[in-house]
Order: C-alpha cells, then structure tokens, then sequence
C-alpha cells in the first residue's frame, strides 16, 4: 500500500447560526473544535497513518492546529488546503472535500452540522464520511469522541479495517430546480418564505411539504415530525413525504422538537411512502426549499421542483462496527509475556 | 411588504450613491460599498427611540438610519476621512441602552463596531450582566464564543445579504425591546466580491415581488436626491455655534 491519507474538514461557522437567538441552541467552541482535530490527529499516529489533510478557516480552528503543530507532538505529516482562496462560505469545504479526494484520503471526517455533512456528502465521491456533530439540529452526524472517531478513521484509512465491512452507503434526497442540482442527507422541505434569510428554519407555520430520508422517534428537526407520525428507519429503502398546513386546519398536529429549545406544534394534512428512485414533482411552484433544516433554494415565481430518494448517497464509516472489527483482529492489542516478566 | 422592500432598496441605492458622489470628488476614505445590506437590514427595524453608534464607515448607518442626505453629504465634504471613534463605540451603546431601559421606552441601542474596537467585551459584559437593550454589530467573525462566554448569544449572518441581516436583526431588536436582553450579531464579508445590491435586485425580481421599472425609478430618483442635496449649501461660519449656547 502506497501512502495512506485521511481528511479533517472542520467548519468555523457551524454552530452559529439564528437558532442561538430564536432557540436555546448552544455555541460550540472554536477551541473545541480545534481540540477535536487534534485528538483525531493523535488517534491517527497511533494507526501508524502516514499523512492528514486539514481544511483551512479564518475562525481560528487551523491557526490553532498550526500553533499545537509547533510545539510538536505525535501526530502523522499535517498538510492545510492551502491553495484555494478562504470564502467564508460552503464553498470552503466543497474545496477542502475535493482537495482530499485528490489527495487520495481513505476517509474525509467532517466536523459540523448536518448543513456541512451535506455539503461535504456532495463532494466525497466514494470515499467514505465520517461526519462528527459540532452543528446544532444534528440527525447525520455523531455525537462521539473524536479520538475513538480518529482511532477508526485511521485503521479504515490504513487498511488495517477492510472499509467493504465497516462502511455503508446512505440514502440522499436529490432536489432539481431549472438551475440547480442539490442533495439532502436526512430532509427536504418547502416553505412558503420568499427568500432564504437567515437560512435555518424554526417557524413551522410556513411549511408545506416534507420529505425525508428516514424519521426516527428519537430525531431533533424536521425529521422529528414524521419520526412521531410515520417512523422510518435509517437502514429503509424508501423515506417518507407528508403534506404539512397550519395547525387548526389539519387532521393531525405534532409537538415537534424541531431546534433545541424549541418544541412546536406542526399540522400534518397527511404522509405516506417516498419510494426511491421515483421522481415527485412539488406542489408549490415557488417559495423556498430547504435542505437539512437550512433554506437553501428561492424558487421564481411559477418555477416547478422535483425531488427523489436515491440509494446512492456517500459511503459513511459506522464507527462501532469499525472498532468491533478492530477488536475482533486485535490492531490495538499487544501481547506480552507474563513470564519473561517474572524471570527479570 | 413590497413597500418594505421598495424602502429597503431606496436606502441601499441611496448609500451607494452618495458615497459614489463623495468619491467622485476625492473623498470618503472609509468606504462603505458592499456593506450597504448590513446597514439597511438593520436599521430598517429601528425607530426614533433607538440610538445607533458607528465606527469610521457610519455614513452608510446614518443614511440607514434616517439622517438628512444634505448633512451627510456636507459632513463628508468637510471630513472626507472619518473621524475615527473605535474604541468608546461600544459603551457608548451601553448607555443609550441604560437610558432607554431606566426610561423605558423600549428604545434598542446598536453598536456598528467594525472588527470589534476597544471596550467591546467589557460592553458585552456590562450589557449582559445589566440586561440592555444594546445589539453589537461587528464585521468580522470571532466573538461567538466569548459573547457566550459572558451570557450573550451570537448569530453568523452573510453581511451582504438583505434577507439574512434583516431575520437576525428582526429577532434581536424584538428580543431586546422585549426585555430579552443584548445580543451579537456578526457579519461575514465577502466584501468588493459580491454586489449586495444587484443580488438584492435579482431576488425580488425572481420572485415576482417588485418589477425592474421599479427599481430603475428608485435608481433615478435618489439620483436627483444626490445632486440636490449635493448642490446645497455648507454649513456657514456662525453654525458651529447653532444649538450651543442658552439664553436665561
């Protein structure tokens, strides 16, 4: 095996958004995330990986990492994405994603919110996601260590873990407007806003239409609404769609944990099945779609929309079944012998 | 609301325009281009109760914020750099903040502070701990975490972006006028890159909300507003005196 390359994507600007002011949705840290990096930095060393990739940022986490670099430490060769201008946008981490793919990284690790997995989804190719959650709705990514997250990275990356078995392959929901192609890893919504504004959605009264990858009971987000009404598992084929109105005029309300802090009644007028690889055209012909929770897409007035499940999504690493594997080969088990030690 | 929008647009074209002006005759140092959205998403929620406070770039607030177009057209000419006040910004709002709580008049304070002068944090954390209605504004990002720190919550908005300043702004002046207390908005810049005011014009164009004609008639009309204001007269000698002295 030639020389073995992992990705760090850490977003400064996750974590950050109007959910701090209309919920009770907490900052994380550039600190911590700049710890997390360093934690999956060190996990990485001890698989013996031979080089990271990091993403760069004007928040303060790569300066961090650099001065950390400084003062020395375990760690494999550390390269930044150092060759495309910083945006302050999503454009950062597309580009950081592809520099990774180019670099030829076994896996990309992600740190943010289920706005950066998505974005990071769209670029992977198939090299497999591990998306950590430093955001604030977070149904993708893992609330996890970072060392244990670093420590399967690595051995997926070195090859010591066969990906083929700790690795799978999600579901994305695939939205076409007239001029974009866009994807969303756990849900798609229409909302009857006129523009995209400070992106997050936390009023339900506008909504529409939902669609969803799977809905767990368990989900914080839009994702919670069909996950109390209709639940669909993560490892189902097919996803839900429901036609959403506001409440007084619908046949069924959920109280919805739709942002942290924040548990509001959502009308349902129905749901059912979202079968994958069937093409639904959305009812509104305007307003705004949002992905993941964050409004995304200003549709122009009459401008139709088509979303569909596809089973071909990014490969994401299933950390548990990654250390169970790891375990069940003993790549982090040395064996001494009791009785040399007895005999000194 | 497409006479908010239309409103919105005519601040927007008015603080691009004068300051087009002004540079046009070898003024305005501190530009204010690019960040004509911040300003006017802003002040577009406030009333004659509130206070806003600036640092070198305040021409485009003013415009934002009601002020006679003849006055800082006349303001720029004499002082074509700013006269900088970075550092006292902050607790200057604190105090606008203070008064309108003790008066309560429901009056919000906004600091515009640039990237974050002088005593910001020490007004963070005067204003979180006395619960003012005080918005600090930096076009920068990184006080997130220690506006946190002190109690404050922070929102990362696109500063040039109409929409997504007037949301955030919208949620802080309610929560401030409702007695929720301060909060930070910060501004990311893609400044000289994006034009705020065609993107503006795209969307509600897209959207059906306002017509191209309707634009172009602001285009003209705060072009007549400009050459108007600028053909007034200076200030005269004996003005700085004006409003100075009292008679018993």
């Amino acid at each position: 095996m030639g020389e073995t390359v992992a990705g760090i994507v850490a977003n400064p600007a996750s974590g950050r958004d109007i959910r701090r002011l209309v919920a009770q949705a907490s900052v994380f840290p550039t600190a911590e995330k700049a710890n997390m990096v360093q934690r999956l930095l060190a996990a990485f060393a001890v698989t013996g990986l031979d080089r990271a990739v990091v993403s760069t940022d004007l928040g303060g986490i790569s300066a961090a990492v650099l001065r950390a670099l400084g003062r020395g430490g375990t760690w494999p060769k550390v390269d930044f994405c150092a060759d495309d201008p910083i945006t302050g946008t999503a454009a950062d981490t597309t580009n950081a994603v592809r520099r990774m793919v180019e670099a030829g990284a076994g896996v990309i690790v992600v740190l943010g919110g289920d706005g950066t997995a998505r974005v990071a989804a769209a670029a992977c190719e198939d090299v497999p996601l591990l998306a950590l959650s430093t955001g604030t709705n977070n149904v993708f990514p893992q609330m996890r260590e970072a060392t244990v997250a670093g420590l399967a990275a690595g051995l997926i990356a070195t090859g010591q873990v066969d990906p083929d078995l700790v690795t799978h392959r999600v579901s994305v929901l695939e939205v076409v407007t007239k001029a974009r192609r866009e994807i969303a890893l756990v849900d798609v919504c229409v909302s009857l806003s006129r523009h995209i504004g400070a992106r997050a959605l936390w009023d339900p009264s506008s909504l529409t239409e939902l669609y969803c990858t799977f809905a767990e009971p368990d989900g914080i987000g839009l994702s919670s609404v069909p996950g109390q009404l209709c639940p669909s598992p993560r490892s189902s084929p097919d996803g839900v769609a429901l036609q959403l109105g506001p409440v007084g005029e619908t046949p069924y309300v959920v109280h919805a944990p739709i942002a942290p802090g924040l548990v509001r009644p959502v009308g349902v007028r129905g749901w059912g099945l979202l079968r994958a690889g069937v093409r639904v055209e959305l009812a509104a012909a305007g307003g705004v779609i949002a992905l993941d929770g964050e409004r995304e897409l200003e549709l122009k007035t009459g401008e139709s929309a088509f979303v569909e499940l596809k089973p071909d999504g990014p490969w994401v690493v299933d950390v548990r079944a990654a250390m169970a594997e790891a375990a069940r080969k003993g790549l982090l088990r040395a064996e001494t012998d009791p009785g040399k030690e007895r005999r000194r | 609301m497409t006479d908010a929008l239309r409103g919105a647009y005519r601040v927007m074209r008015t603080i691009r325009a004068v300051e087009e002006r002004v540079r046009a005759t070898g003024g305005c140092g501190h530009r204010y281009d690019g960040e004509e959205a911040l300003a006017a998403g802003i002040c577009l929620h406030l009333d004659s109760r509130d206070a806003v406070a600036g640092t070198r770039r305040r021409h485009g607030q003013r415009i934002a914020k009601g002020a006679d177009v003849k006055a800082v057209l006349a303001g720029l000419r004499d002082h074509p750099v700013e006269p900088a006040t970075l550092g006292g910004v902050p607790l200057l709002i604190c105090g606008a903040a203070i008064a309108a709580k003790q008066q309560d008049t429901g009056g919000v304070g906004v600091a515009f502070l640039g990237d974050g002068p002088g005593a910001t944090l020490e007004a963070l954390n005067l204003a979180s701990a006395w619960h003012l209605p005080a918005i600090f504004v930096t076009e920068t990002t990184g006080y997130t975490d220690q506006a946190a720190g002190l109690g404050v919550p922070g929102v990362i908005v696109d500063g040039s972006d109409f929409f997504a300043v007037h949301e955030a702004a919208g949620e802080a002046v309610g929560r401030a006028r409702g007695g929720g207390g301060p909060t930070l908005i910060e501004t990311g810049f893609p400044r000289y890159a994006v034009d705020c005011l065609q993107r503006f014009r795209t969307r509600v164009t897209n959207s059906g909300e306002l017509r191209e004609q309707v634009l172009d008639a602001i285009d003209t009309e705060v072009a007549q507003l400009v050459e108007v204001s600028a053909a007034a007269p200076g200030p005269t000698p004996g003005d700085p005196e004006t409003d100075v002295y009292v008679s018993y």
